[in-house]
């Protein structure tokens, strides 16, 4: 199943829908309880158009309760989920202004994955021919024919996404879209997600994995134990946990004092003559350096733990020590995938 | 936040034809894509073409033809509840819920699609049984025209009790049980709560007007006053009888969407 091929983009509107309502995802005080169990408590967070949210939290956070109240498949016991200023199950033809991706099992088996989804272009009133349109945006198109059941998880992913987008729909909805999809399939949807919005849509996708969608969301809805821990932008959620240089050199206190002439005044200096400079990038540090004369030994780049500050906001019991002081064996400093600062430029453009 | 001109493009939606008519076209794929359908179709045909040929043999046509249909109508209402909850067996009811957030729109839609398959079943039922008779018989004689009102009045009774299986099914979910429900109450429940009330004259009354039995006395009116099954006659009218049962797919109907009205689907 090779999806990297060029993909059609035509199917996709290049501009944003001609209603006169905003597409915007706002979730009020939600809570639900079922029973005894009280699933989420005062969720407030608002989707905007033209930016990818990111709803994150562990399994059991409350994540997927609040998306279904938000599509009305689910009724709150209190607080309010609205689209475009109303709920969902108030909206004129809601397919055509959300698309939902939920499971990746919401298909008949026996049935074929064009007959599947022109059943449901006939609920909504559509042309057929949009059915093969949406299988060949998510590269599904020589597969139609094919049976569902006998379809992989990746594939039922894609399925289900080629679903959500039957009505070209001016708002996104992924829960867990990533689980199932490989690393080539998770970059398609990444992409996917980034020029969805890029026509002045909304995209609100849900994971539990920080890690999974940081590069591609502008902002973050944290829930844990069904609260709410963090609303923002992504780099509002890096705090004071910036990107820093670490540095090893002949004479630590000498270029200290140059950096703080130089406007770098966040430095910490660690035994063995290591630094630790925050908001300062390696070349930077490596020319004051030179013209500090002192020798550098080594010098790595530290991103700001993102992964770290998600686990301390979630509570989680599988927090790792911190690592405070200075690396004891310092290259060996290990440095998740996060790659927080490639998500910066993405969040500058998104929020313009 | 909200914007105050929205509120006129999203009224809440209103009921219109065009959009259950979409709807029951979308029901009607959803059916055709699978085998459910022809799969309860082929045995209904089967025990129609069978009890009417065996019963042919002896007593009047058009009530053998009605005892068949009577049989063959327990058909229309598994398909009913299994076409109901299929959705739910699948995981599809999410994405039809999606697309008919009102949820009575969509009970709207199956219940109509479920009475068109239904009245499938009683002309493929009612072709059978012919079949059945002839095997026996070389021609209708005088009977044919209360063969004729039976074939056409089992019609409704056949649309009314897939819209019965289609309450039950939006009401219990579960394939397994719904077909259980339909089977333990057709073949016994009933039978039983009958035997039971022959003692006393005014229960006996009362159980007329169960579903099953008010579909025999239907059926039965349709025969112009012959009897089948040694018990039915025409004490009561046959289109009183069919408004009862029309009842009782109203009513099953009714609770089917009151179940699934605001039911959270998780």
């Amino acid at each position: 199943m090779s999806i990297v091929e060029q993909q059609p983009t035509t199917a996709l509107r290049s501009e944003p829908p001609s209603r006169s309502d905003d597409g915007r995802l706002v979730v009020r005080n939600l809570a639900k309880r079922f029973r005894s169990v009280e699933a989420v408590r005062d969720i407030s967070f608002t989707a905007e158009p033209g930016q990818v949210t990111g709803f994150i939290g562990p399994n059991g956070a409350g994540k997927t309760t609040t998306l279904r109240s938000l599509l009305g498949l689910i009724t709150p016991t209190g607080g309010t989920a609205t689209v475009n200023g109303v709920p969902y199950r108030e909206l004129v033809q809601p397919t055509r202004v959300v698309g939902a991706v939920l499971d990746s099992n919401g298909f008949h088996r026996s049935r074929k994955a064009r007959a599947h989804l022109r059943i449901y272009t006939a609920a909504m009133g559509l042309p057929d021919r949009r059915a093969d349109e949406v299988l060949e945006l998510v590269g599904l198109a020589r597969v139609a024919n094919r049976k569902a059941g006998g379809f992989s998880l990746g594939m039922r992913q894609r399925l289900a996404l080629a679903t959500a987008l039957l009505g070209d729909p001016q708002v996104l909805i992924l829960d867990e879209p990533g689980s199932g999809l490989d690393p080539e399939g998770l970059a398609w949807l990444r992409g996917f997600l980034r020029r969805y919005v890029a026509t002045g849509r909304t995209v609100l996708v849900s994971s539990h994995q920080l890690a999974e969608i940081a590069q591609t969301v502008d902002r973050v809805v944290i829930v844990s134990k069904g609260r709410q821990v963090f609303e923002g932008r992504m780099d509002e959620l890096a705090g004071d946990n910036r990107d820093r240089v670490r540095v090893q050199c002949s004479d630590a206190d000498r270029l200290a004092g140059l950096l703080a002439r130089n406007g770098l005044r966040e430095v910490t200096v660690l035994p063995e003559n290591w630094l630790s400079i925050v908001g300062a990038t390696v070349t930077q540090v490596g020319d004051l350096a030179r013209t500090a004369e002192v020798s550098v030994y080594g010098m790595h780049r530290e991103p700001a733990d993102l992964e770290r500050r998600f686990l301390q906001l979630t509570e989680s019991e599988f927090l790792p020590e911190a690592p405070g002081g200075p690396p004891s064996d310092p290259p060996a400093q290990p440095v998740q995938p996060v790659q927080p600062a490639q998500s910066v430029p993405t969040t500058q453009e998104g929020d313009r | 936040m909200s914007a105050p001109t929205l509120d006129t493009v999203n009224r809440p939606a209103a009921w219109s034809v065009g959009e259950i008519r979409d709807l029951v076209r979308s029901e009607f794929r959803k059916t055709r894509s699978t085998s459910t359908w022809w799969a309860l179709l082929i045995p209904a045909a089967v025990i129609s073409l069978l009890l009417a040929w065996n019963s042919a043999k002896e007593g009047y046509l058009a009530a053998n033809l009605a005892q068949a249909l009577d049989f063959a109508i327990l058909f229309a209402t598994l398909f009913g509840a299994l076409y109901a909850t299929a959705e739910y067996r699948h995981n599809t009811i999410v994405t039809s819920y999606l697309n008919a957030a009102r949820r009575p729109k969509l009970a709207v839609a199956q219940m109509i699609l479920a009475a068109l398959v239904g009245v499938v079943y009683g002309l493929v039922s009612v072709v059978a049984g012919f079949g059945g008779l002839l095997l026996s018989r070389t021609g209708f004689d005088g009977d044919l025209p209360w063969v004729l009102t039976v074939s056409a009045g089992s019609l409704p009774l056949f649309a009314l009790w897939a819209v019965v299986g289609v309450g039950v099914g939006m009401l219990l979910r579960s394939q397994a049980v719904a077909v259980l429900a339909v089977l333990l109450y057709t073949m016994l429940i009933e039978n039983v709560a009958v035997y039971l009330a022959s003692d006393s004259p005014v229960l006996d009354k009362i159980t007329d007007y169960l579903p099953r039995v008010a579909t025999a006395y239907a059926l039965s009116g349709f025969t112009g006053g012959e009897q089948f099954g040694g018990t039915f006659g025409v004490a009561h009218a046959w289109w009183l009888m069919l408004l009862v049962v029309a009842g009782y797919a109203a009513v099953a109907m009714l609770v089917g969407i009151a179940a699934a009205r605001r039911r959270d689907l998780t």
